[in-house]
């Protein structure tokens, strides 16, 4: 039999891993609280926020924990969310033992990611400049947004800009917009803004808007609206980037 | 013709989008897949509908069943399908306009753009919620 603090710490690394890889904010309530219930705990209770997870539980005999976990950095990588949600799933049938759960959790926090980062940034603009098809713009484009989705890719996940928010989307919307601009002029591809948008979709913050919605339709408003806030800041950063290019290519 | 170029050109966008957000290898295929169904109904009901927030409902609709029956038949999350399948429906390109047009100075248009982006966004999410409140009805 596990001690409440044990359950506690189980519950909380498993939702600290899948909602810093970018897991909704129900899932990760729900994980933590199936976890929980999966040890016997009868009450349960979860806040989650982008920022950080509170756990409250009470075993019914006068013993109650709580603990805080903070999240600094986000990312999104679903392989670790379906393997946390595999190992939530392995604990609800049989219930293990402290040492051996807090080892699969190391483990699945400490794995590699599944594809290399050189994979990642080849395929990520070779599709990213398939936008151009689906924008029905002349497939010339193509070739001068992969080359500045290339670009972009390039200085930001390789330098050290990667820790600083909201920095690599104005170096990311500048160097796009430079690399495109320079294609444009001298004759490659015939749409300008076409190129320009296609060659900044990976960074552009589509899903966390929608997510901040689906937020906001789940009434988890706090993630809502911080959500909905840092994708607003990265589309200004972006065009901000992008800004700077343009300003600087036609003075 | 065109048409399937625009199919394939969604299918290969997808999946490289889950190779963006590391989706795990076995789930490419279905991924790519999700990608071509959804944007084969978003063509079809713009050209029927001729409306770009109904059309996008619509094609969220389809990207949420497919979700939930290729995350049964693989026996992963619903969400990496999810995640990965709206990204060509997503708003990303009105967003981006929107700011330009809000650092140029030209308000109107960034309102005008804004709220479109909004609407589009709103649709998409809505149609997700939709289709992932129905399964745990059926269930009970």
């Amino acid at each position: 039999m596990l001690t409440p603090k044990q359950i506690l710490d189980i519950a909380s690394y498993a939702g600290e891993i899948i909602l810093a890889n970018g897991a909704e904010i129900y899932r990760t309530e729900d994980t933590i609280i199936r976890i929980c219930q999966a040890y016997g705990i009868k009450y349960v209770q979860s806040l989650v926020t982008p920022t950080g997870i509170f756990i409250s539980i009470d075993d019914g005999d006068n013993i109650s924990e709580t603990v805080v976990r903070r999240i600094h950095r986000r990312c999104v990588n679903l392989t670790k969310i379906s393997q946390v949600n595999e190992f939530s799933r392995k604990l609800q049938k049989n219930p293990m033992d402290y040492a051996t759960a807090m080892k699969e959790l190391e483990k699945i926090s400490n794995d590699k990611n599944e594809y290399s980062l050189t994979a990642v940034i080849l395929w990520i603009s070779l599709g990213s400049s398939m936008n151009v098809i689906l924008m029905k713009k002349s497939y010339i484009n193509i070739i001068p947004a992969l080359l500045a989705s290339l670009g972009a890719q390039l200085v930001v996940k390789i330098d050290f800009l990667k820790d600083v928010n909201f920095v690599p989307e104005i170096v990311a919307g500048f160097i796009a917009g430079l690399i495109s601009l320079f294609c444009y002029q001298y004759g490659l591809g015939d749409h300008l803004s076409t190129i320009i948008v296609s060659s900044i979709l990976p960074f552009v913050p589509g899903v966390s808007l929608t997510n901040a919605i689906r937020d906001a339709i789940n009434g988890d408003l706090i993630s809502a609206n911080s959500r909905g806030m840092e994708a607003g800041l990265i589309a200004i950063s972006l065009a901000i980037g992008v800004a700077l290019a343009l300003g600087v290519f036609y003075t | 013709m065109k048409i399937i170029t625009e199919l394939f050109a969604a299918f290969v966008m997808v999946l490289t989008f889950g190779i963006l957000f590391q989706a795990p290898k076995k789930s490419l295929w279905l991924l790519g897949l999700t990608g071509t169904i959804s944007w084969a109904g978003f063509l079809l009901s713009k050209h029927l509908i001729g409306n770009v927030v109904i059309a996008s409902f619509i094609a969220s609709i389809l990207v949420g069943i497919c979700g939930e029956i290729f995350a049964r038949i693989m026996r992963l999350p619903v969400t990496v399908f999810v995640i990965a399948g709206i990204i060509p429906l997503v708003p990303g390109i009105p967003a981006y306009d929107t700011m330009l047009f809000l650092i140029k100075g030209q308000y109107l248009e960034g309102v005008k753009t804004g709220i479109d982006t909004l609407m589009i966004a709103g649709a998409i999410a809505l149609a997700i919620a939709i289709v992932g409140a129905i399964p745990p009805r059926i269930k009970s």
